[in-house]
């Protein structure tokens, strides 16, 4: 008998030539590999198609494809149940009409997403065109009815790893609206803006060498109804909020801007009937744009919150199978349930609503909730919440709450409330811009005051010099300039930023929470023991082939890899049973197998006290097991026994693993004065134990979290200190986006990645530590920005009140401060190679940790 | 310099008609998603290969 043991983290073999996932080891006459058959699926089809330049232009792997989930296409032929996905007939120009559709679609990802599902049409007859929007995450279908139906559409999508499903109400246009209402202002303050720029160089020009005055009165004129405009039509915005702010007693940002406008407007356009004063048209127009420009950043972002909950309202379905009263059953529009309806799901069907099951047992996957990947054991009077998916058996369930009531739609509300009370961060540059009119104005009027009795003659040159050099260019150009090379260079080691007051807020050490599983491990049971004779695997891959739980899908894969290529030509294992819960039964070339955890052996020592164990007598147990499985929980992971034939032959360890650089990161972290945390859905033991196997506290790893609880924790940790949080599963999307700071590990749900601000997209966790590295040289860039263009300013000013300077050098001095600015900031260091150490990772945590 | 007053309507009026056509294209979505379609610029078109009569 030959035995194999796998030591743990044993290498993976090579990356899936579709998802990346790992897969078997590449045999002489292969040149790809893949994990599963979904995914091999997938390849095969975009070869057929003749588009395998996918991938090449992909910078990232596909997601995995489930050829298992056994969806219900048949629901998107019926237009009732679409909603607002519902087809509309297009104008052709002969023959039949066309259909489009927009559907919601979930597994795009990058620019090769698109190019695949916009070329895939090509190849299908009766399927003329789809068009993706990256942004809402939807794709609009045109089609022939006669030829082709949407299910079939939904079905070749699937197959190369993209789930259409119908939109969702929240889905509306009322944010486009508003987005578009705020670029035809931003349209026409710059418009304003820009030409009345040029209209203040030609009369500054005129101030130098002189200027027919009934030509400076028509400039003058020109640029006072340009500023005008600008106040009176995209600048209204902040004389309503001014209004609203004295109403309320409440001060706001926008009421010294109001009153500086304001100001600007009047003097400008005294200054048309009195020649000798001054006009700031164009001042007051690019302060407009400039203050609409950050709106409109804001109002993206905010937009961007709206997105999480959209892609969260995608996750519950549309469609239930409802038990009529005669008994028959009827597919409807989940909305159109009542409470006490009965619905029957499926296995494999998302369940539609929260419910108390009355008939049938099954295992649910309630990693919606808790973020575990291993299934639980329902039976009757259970209760289950919308989003969760049954695996097994058919489930009847008695519906509590729908719609808005269920749970999941309190974590979608808790995931957009958490987005919008996140306090803003007001940029330095905005803070400032709103005193800016006010504090020129009194200075140039005070160096008019000076200057008349003075020297009248040089007053008007020195005004007009003070207000351009005044012109607070490099001040607003320091932070976004400081930021957006950060982002630029952040994005190039895979750390996506997408907000970027993410990065002002990491400016000193704080607190980091990290989700236990897929953000510290792996997120994918992998097999990392096997203790047992080679030629059962056969028997135990092809037994478990069937069963959708992640410790089946690691066994299969992993007697896959062993196996090789002849095991898909290997027959079926017949009459397989799953015992929910504890096992899986089956007969293999005409042996009888039992593959589950140790209670199957019904012996006292590893059996749970719990459970009713029937399996005694002819199970017998040998010392060579006992060890076998004492060895397996002892290296953490749970061990899976094969019986063939009423004996024991073979124990499986299977686990989570973590991933290699956890604990580099997270040591690195604590040396930087972090404080590290664990939140996790998981039992508290298990996270207690990956706590201590990382060196944290046991205090600093919470389990048993709910989605709301996770919220709770990270909410009341956020105040003076930056609160990061990691995590990469839909009960950590609505505590991403409460943190001042949330991390989405790609892989993980869409609706996280969509929540969170940042998302890391080479799935290392390494990338959290350049985000704080990068975090902190922006800042350090920011600080001599400010310091540089600050110091610039009032020298300048001081300068031009004294008289020191004409309005010509004044206009050369200006732009140099500019490009001071961005020379210094583009030539700022780079950021440092936290990630570098990777290669020796065992030895530099050692020293890290006996360092501290 | 009286050429100015002929000038001046003229520059303003080319730049209102610029912004016509930016209003124009924000009312007709083009600002809407931002994201896609920088993608897609980046991607060659290919001659279409013939439509195959079945599917697949």
């Amino acid at each position: 008998m030959s035995t194999a043991t796998i030591p743990p983290n044993a290498p993976d073999g090579v990356p899936c030539a579709h998802c990346g996932l790992p897969a078997p080891p590449l045999r002489a006459d292969q040149t790809e590999s893949f994990c599963c058959h979904g995914c091999r699926g997938a390849w095969e089809l975009i070869r057929t198609w003749g588009l395998e330049e996918y991938y090449q232009l992909r910078d990232s792997p596909g997601e995995e494809v489930d050829e298992e989930a056994t969806r219900n296409w048949e629901d998107l032929n019926d237009p009732r149940l679409l909603g607002r996905s519902a087809p509309l007939a297009v104008e052709t120009d002969s023959r039949a009409p066309l259909l489009r559709s927009t559907l919601a679609i979930s597994g795009i990802h990058c620019a090769a997403c698109l190019w695949l599902i916009e070329r895939a049409p090509e190849r299908i007859s009766g399927w003329h065109s789809s068009q993706v929007n990256m942004h809402q995450r939807t794709v609009e279908l045109t089609f022939d009815p006669t030829t082709i139906r949407l299910s079939e559409i939904g079905r070749w999508l699937h197959r190369v790893g993209y789930t259409v499903e119908p939109l969702a109400d929240c889905d509306d246009n009322s944010k486009d609206e508003a987005s578009q209402q705020l670029l035809v202002d931003l349209a026409l303050a710059g418009f304003c803006a820009a030409n009345a720029m040029w209209i203040a160089i030609a009369l500054y020009a005129g101030q130098f060498t002189g200027m027919a005055a009934n030509h400076e009165q028509f400039l003058r004129i020109a640029g006072v109804g340009l500023g005008v405009a600008a106040v009176i039509f995209p600048g209204r915005i902040f004389f309503r909020s001014a209004i609203a702010s004295v109403q309320t007693r409440t001060p706001h940002m926008d009421l010294p801007v109001a009153i500086g406008l304001m100001a600007g407007m009047l003097a400008s356009i005294y200054a048309l009937i009195d020649r000798n004063a001054d006009v700031y048209f164009d001042s007051i127009a690019c302060l407009v744009f400039f203050l609409l420009t950050g709106r409109w950043l804001q109002l993206r972002q905010q937009r961007r919150a709206g997105e999480a909950v959209a892609t969260l309202m995608r996750l519950s379905p549309t469609v239930a199978t409802r038990v009529n009263p005669d008994g028959s059953t009827s597919r409807v529009a989940a909305e159109t349930l009542s409470i006490t309806d009965h619905v029957i799901v499926r296995p494999g069907e998302s369940i539609p609503v929260d419910g108390t099951i009355t008939a049938g047992e099954s295992m649910v996957d309630r990693s919606l909730m808790t973020g575990e990947s291993c299934p639980v054991q329902v039976v009757a009077e259970d209760a289950v919440e919308a989003g969760t998916e049954n695996l097994q058996a058919d489930l009847h369930i008695q519906v509590t709450a729908k719609g808005d009531e269920t749970r999941l739609a309190k974590l979608q509300h808790a995931v957009a409330e958490a987005a919008a009370t996140r306090t803003p961060i007001i940029q330095l540059a905005n803070r400032i811009g709103a005193w800016f009119v006010v504090v020129v104005l009194l200075l140039s009027l005070t160096t008019a005051v000076a200057w008349f009795f003075i020297d009248r003659s040089q007053m008007m040159g020195n005004v007009v010099a003070l207000l351009i050099v005044a012109c607070p260019c490099a001040l607003a150009l320091a932070t976004p300039l400081a930021i957006a090379v950060s982002i630029g260079r952040l994005a190039k080691r895979k750390v996506l930023v997408r907000s970027g007051d993410c990065l002002e807020r990491l400016s000193r050490p704080g607190i980091l929470f990290l989700d236990k599983t897929g953000t510290l491990t792996k997120g994918r049971m992998q097999v990392s023991h096997w203790i047992g004779d080679n030629e059962l695997l056969p028997a135990a891959g092809k037994i478990e082939a069937g069963i959708r739980h992640p410790i089946a899908h690691a066994i299969t894969r992993f007697a896959q890899a062993e196996i090789g290529d002849s095991f898909d030509s290997l027959p079926p294992a017949s009459n397989v049973n799953q015992q929910v819960g504890r096992g899986v039964e089956g007969e293999f070339q005409g042996q009888h197998y039992r593959l589950g955890s140790v209670q199957l052996l019904g012996s006292p020592e590893f059996s749970d006290p719990n459970s009713t164990s029937q399996q005694s007598g002819d199970d017998r147990l040998d010392n060579r097991w006992k060890s076998a499985i004492e060895s397996v929980i002892a290296a953490g992971s749970s061990p899976v026994v094969l019986i063939k034939n009423q004996q024991c032959r073979g124990v499986f360890g299977v686990s989570d693993p973590l991933r290699d650089e956890a604990g580099e990161v997270i040591d690195w972290f604590i040396n930087e004065g972090w404080q590290v945390e664990i939140l996790s859905g998981d039992h508290q033991p298990t996270v207690s134990q990956v706590a201590s196997s990382l060196g944290l506290s046991e205090t600093s790893a919470r389990g048993g979290l709910l989605p709301n609880e996770k919220l709770a924790v990270v909410q009341a940790a956020t105040g003076e200190l930056p609160v990061i949080m990691v995590g990469d599963g839909v009960n950590d999307a609505a505590a991403l986006a409460a943190a001042d700071v949330g991390v989405a590990v790609r892989g993980g749900a869409s609706a996280s990645l969509a929540a969170a601000p940042v998302v890391i997209d080479g799935g290392s966790l390494a990338g959290v530590q350049s985000l704080v590295v990068g975090a902190r040289q922006a800042r350090q860039t920011i600080r001599r920005n400010f310091v540089i263009s600050i110091s610039y300013n009032i020298v300048a000013v001081g300068l031009a009140m004294a008289g020191w300077i004409t309005p010509l050098v004044a206009a050369a001095l200006m732009p140099a401060s500019s490009l001071t600015v961005l020379g210094l900031t583009l030539a700022s260091p780079t950021n440092g190679e936290p990630s570098e150490s990777k290669h020796n990772t065992p030895s530099n945590a050692k020293n890290l940790k006996e360092s501290r | 310099m009286s050429v100015m007053y002929v000038a001046l309507p003229i520059a303003i009026a080319l730049g209102a008609t610029a912004l016509w056509a930016c209003v124009r294209a924000i009312r007709n979505g083009q600002f809407d998603d931002l994201d896609s379609p920088p993608m897609r610029m980046l991607i060659d078109d290919k001659p279409q290969p013939p439509k195959e009569p079945t599917d697949e």
